[in-house]
């Protein structure tokens, strides 16, 4: 089966990106598809702890993110560079990921079958 | 004073040159701008609205010298500012 790479690189809340790139992924896990997901940019955002987003009556991206797990998602990568730009830190996020310099990122999403940016 | 409202995040869009006759309110994924070292130097007074700093978590990260608004403050800014531009 072809694997598929997910790329999450937009805020959340503004558009719905968030939400589409989610359901995508865990859909095709279901099926046991190859999946692996990789974060840059503002997409990291995604990932910070203590979100309340009924705040703005969104739907609150930090608990489908517990949902990784129960689908054995575990191929998850984070852009160093754009942790450096965004002063996050990859140990206080609310997944663990491997932190790729922005070269093996690419690198890596480069052997993906199929890739999807959100 | 000119009031600027700003609703991406930094990083999608540049922030407004700086000035001292600015005032700005980081609104929606703006507030991201709230939790970036750089943003503040240069603009008259900065605020961000609270419920879009707590939806993304932000709300610990934020910077120092940018106040912490809700809505009816928002609209008080809105009365008190000329012109008004979304940015």
């Amino acid at each position: 089966m072809k694997n598929l790479a997910v790329i999450n690189s937009s805020a959340p809340y503004g558009r719905s990106n968030y939400r589409e790139s989610i359901d995508l992924l865990l859909a095709n896990a279901s099926y046991d598809r190859p999946v692996a997901l990789y974060f840059t940019g503002d997409g990291l955002y995604q990932l910070v702890k203590n979100q309340t987003a009924n705040a703005i009556d969104a739907k609150d991206i930090s608990k489908m993110f517990g949902l990784l797990d129960l689908y054995d998602i575990e191929d998850i990568y984070f852009c160093q560079q754009s942790l450096i730009e965004r002063n996050l830190d990859p140990n206080n996020l609310l997944i663990t990921g491997e932190v790729l310099t922005s070269q093996q990122w690419f690198t890596k999403l480069a052997s993906s079958d199929q890739v999807v940016n959100f | 004073m000119m009031l600027l409202i700003l609703t991406q995040s930094p990083f999608v869009k540049a922030l407004p040159p700086p000035s001292k006759h600015s005032t700005i309110i980081l609104t929606q994924d703006a507030v991201i701008a709230a939790s970036i070292p750089l943003t503040q130097s240069g603009y008259g007074k900065i605020y961000a609205l609270a419920d879009d700093l707590m939806a993304r978590g932000l709300t610990a990260q934020l910077i120092e010298g940018i106040e912490v608004i809700n809505y009816q403050q928002f609209v008080e800014l809105t009365l008190t500012h000329n012109p008004i531009v979304s940015w």
